[in-house]
């Protein structure tokens, strides 16, 4: 024991004469999300740049968005859509407004623009990739691929419905609604000024007398998603629309993990089934394709989810959203 | 009384160390490291040597690493003898001997107790109750080098029994070995940029032998900048770890105050001169002392750790002071000041 403790003293004693020399670190070019180590991985991907679009809203890049038919089809993620968008192709065609079909399920959407010979991805399957293997993605504000690994089990994540961000009161108070009694702050019900007091009547046009009907009414609503609240103020009714969080991160006081996360998805939660990934995407990279170390398209970007996790779902999932969605958006013949 | 029984449970452990420590400290089967362990990967092959070799380690890694609750707080650790001792963050441990509860990767739960922490390198240990045999891995015993591939495995955000343990992979940005970091012990991390989370504190980061290299311990707002604890911190100080010391006693520094001015000495810290008034001034410290041990835990000589040791009591709370004064040992027993806020 004493020689030990010796041993650190003199550890200790002789370290600042050494402090002067500047700590060696590994270049930037040549850490995980480096551009040098991307570099190897970019090759095999670099073809399918032609095949991702930008999902806008104004002078604003909201998703990315894949494009599956050489006459206009394109998956993105639904619960960005809601409030208006255009889509922005790689060509530079810009389209405003396109029609498009949510599967509110899955959280994917299938966009339609009235364009021909556009580059469609070239899909492979999924099933074979597990944990530890290679995985690529788009990030067109960087303009650059950015690599990691399948980090987790694929699995089944289960859908958490929406939430305006309040506290309710206690049943059994004749108030004529459900009474606020807090509300979180950055919450949509806290971006639209609702206030403390305030007794929620009726959502989306039905009334609500119990905590439990609230609850219900909010939670059949997936996060990103808007409801139409009556307020009752000071015996006047308001009328309010809210954009629904995510329940872990609207409640998630007691954890400063996404402050440590950058911008994550509103909808994290809900897709069936997802691949997990250490890819360190912008939520804004979202709805674009996610390529496996061939090159192929094993996913897509579904949920930036926090600071260690973005989800895909696997492109099997994909394909057959869009057979699932494609007859909804065929145009009737004139 | 309370000390007996409490040396007498030190007693216990270290007993039950030594017998622990030949699977933890046996020396692993030489470790051949491979050019590529450390390169940029340049070509789509370099890319998979990579991901085969992750693969084929994966399954033993994740069965050593575990899942922890303390109290109210989630972690991860890592079993490094087949008889159940576990490596984890010192800042999810407070005081030895409390029961937690373990789960495996195979979802099997078992009870295990804390052994001891020390917060300035963040090095913590547990123990299994039950005697085994468990699965477990080996420490690194070769040095880390910048650019070396290395993988993270833990329960980021708590454990979740759908997704079991998770994977990054990332490289060593700044190892601890670097000069700067040897300063001093609480400075010593390894950075990489494998992103962990809390919840992953405590997990363990493995080098492409499949050898433990270190504990997470911390992140910084740059996803990429994540820290970890040397394995060396565990190896250096086991004895104190696998006793149940937990030192100092918080984190966070509390406030408290001593009223010296130190220099490093090769058995302590020397005591230039002292502040007075001071808790220091009252309790007879004079110039020249050199301070040993604070509360039973020697100190090294390194100012910072002496400073950090203090301030992590609370004014008004008592410590014990071992101090060599003329070659003759002196323990006193200090009621600590407040530091000033001037």
């Amino acid at each position: 024991m004493k020689i030990l403790i010796s041993i650190f003293a003199v550890i200790a004693w002789l370290a600042p004469a050494t402090l002067e020399a500047q700590p060696r670190t590994l270049s930037t070019r040549d850490r995980i999300d480096g551009e040098r180590t991307t570099r190897a991985f970019a090759e095999a991907v670099s073809g399918q740049k032609q095949s991702v679009a930008e999902i806008r809203r104004g002078d604003r890049l909201i998703a990315l968005a894949t494009i599956v038919s050489s006459d206009g089809l394109l998956l993105t993620k639904a619960s960005e859509l809601t409030g208006g968008f255009s889509v922005r192709l790689p060509d530079g065609r810009e389209f405003e407004s396109p029609l498009f079909e949510p599967a509110y399920g899955e959280d994917i959407a299938l966009v339609k623009v009235p364009a021909q010979d556009l580059h469609p991805v070239r899909w492979g399957g999924s099933t074979n990739l597990t944990i530890g293997h290679w995985v690529s993605g788009f990030d067109t504000e960087l303009n650059r691929v950015r690599i990691g690994i399948i980090s987790a089990k694929r699995r089944t994540f289960k859908r958490t419905g929406g939430v305006m961000g309040v506290q309710m009161g206690t049943d059994g108070e004749s108030v004529g609604g459900v009474e606020i009694v807090r509300v979180y702050p950055g919450s949509g019900a806290d971006a639209v000024g609702i206030q403390r007091r305030d007794v929620v009547v009726s959502v989306d046009g039905k009334s609500v007398l119990e905590r439990s009907e609230l609850l219900e009414a909010v939670s059949a609503h997936d996060p990103g998603e808007k409801i139409k609240v009556t307020l009752r103020r000071d015996g006047e009714d308001i009328e309010l629309e809210i954009t629904l969080g995510d329940r872990l991160a609207v409640f998630d006081e007691f954890n400063n993990d996404l402050e440590f996360s950058g911008e994550t998805s509103k909808r994290r939660s809900g897709f069936g089934e997802v691949i997990q990934h250490d890819i360190p995407l912008g939520s804004r990279a979202m709805g674009g394709p996610l390529f496996s170390l061939d090159g192929a398209v094993c996913g897509i970007q579904i949920a930036r989810f926090d600071r260690v996790a973005t989800f895909a779902i696997p492109s099997e999932l994909a394909q057959s959203i869009i057979e699932r969605l494609r007859p909804k958006l065929a145009v009737p013949a004139d | 009384m309370n000390q007996n029984i409490a040396s007498g449970r030190c007693l216990l452990l270290l007993l039950a160390a030594t017998l622990a420590f030949r699977a933890f400290a046996e020396d692993p089967p030489q470790s051949t490291a491979a050019d590529w362990y450390s390169q940029t990967p340049e070509t789509k092959e370099d890319l998979l040597q990579i991901q085969n070799r992750l693969k084929e380690l994966l399954p033993q890694a994740s069965e050593a690493t575990v899942a922890i609750f303390v109290g109210r707080g989630a972690g991860s650790g890592v079993i490094v003898s087949a008889d159940g001792y576990i490596l984890t963050a010192g800042h999810l441990i407070s005081r030895a001997g409390e029961s937690i509860e373990i789960v495996l990767s195979n979802g099997k739960r078992v009870e295990a107790k804390t052994l001891g922490a020390l917060k300035f390198t963040d090095a913590g240990m547990a123990k299994i109750d039950e005697e085994g045999p468990w699965p477990f891995v080996r420490l690194s015993k070769s040095n880390i080098e910048i650019g070396d591939w290395c993988f993270a495995l833990g329960h980021p955000g708590g454990y979740d029994k759908e997704r079991d343990v998770v994977v990054r992979l990332g490289r060593v940005i700044q190892s601890s070995t670097s000069r700067s970091s040897q300063l001093s012990r609480s400075r010593g991390k390894i950075r990489t940029d494998c992103k962990i989370i809390s919840g992953d504190s405590g997990g363990p980061l493995f080098n492409l032998n499949g050898e433990i290299i270190g504990i997470h311990s911390s992140i910084s707002e740059n996803l990429n900048e994540n820290f970890h604890v040397p394995v060396e911190a565990f190896q250096r100080d086991r004895e104190k770890l696998v006793a149940g010391i937990v030192f100092p006693k918080r984190t966070r520094p509390a406030g408290g105050f001593l009223g010296v001015h130190t220099r490093s000495h090769t058995e302590g810290v020397e005591v230039e001169d002292v502040v007075e008034d001071s808790a220091a001034a009252e309790s007879g410290i004079k110039g020249s002392d050199i301070i040993t041990r604070v509360d039973g835990f020697p100190m090294t000589g390194d100012i910072d750790e002496f400073t950090m040791a203090i301030g992590s009591y609370r004014p008004g709370e008592e410590i014990k002071i071992e101090l060599k004064r003329n070659g003759e040992i002196i323990e006193l027993d200090i009621k600590l000041g407040a530091r000033s806020r001037f």
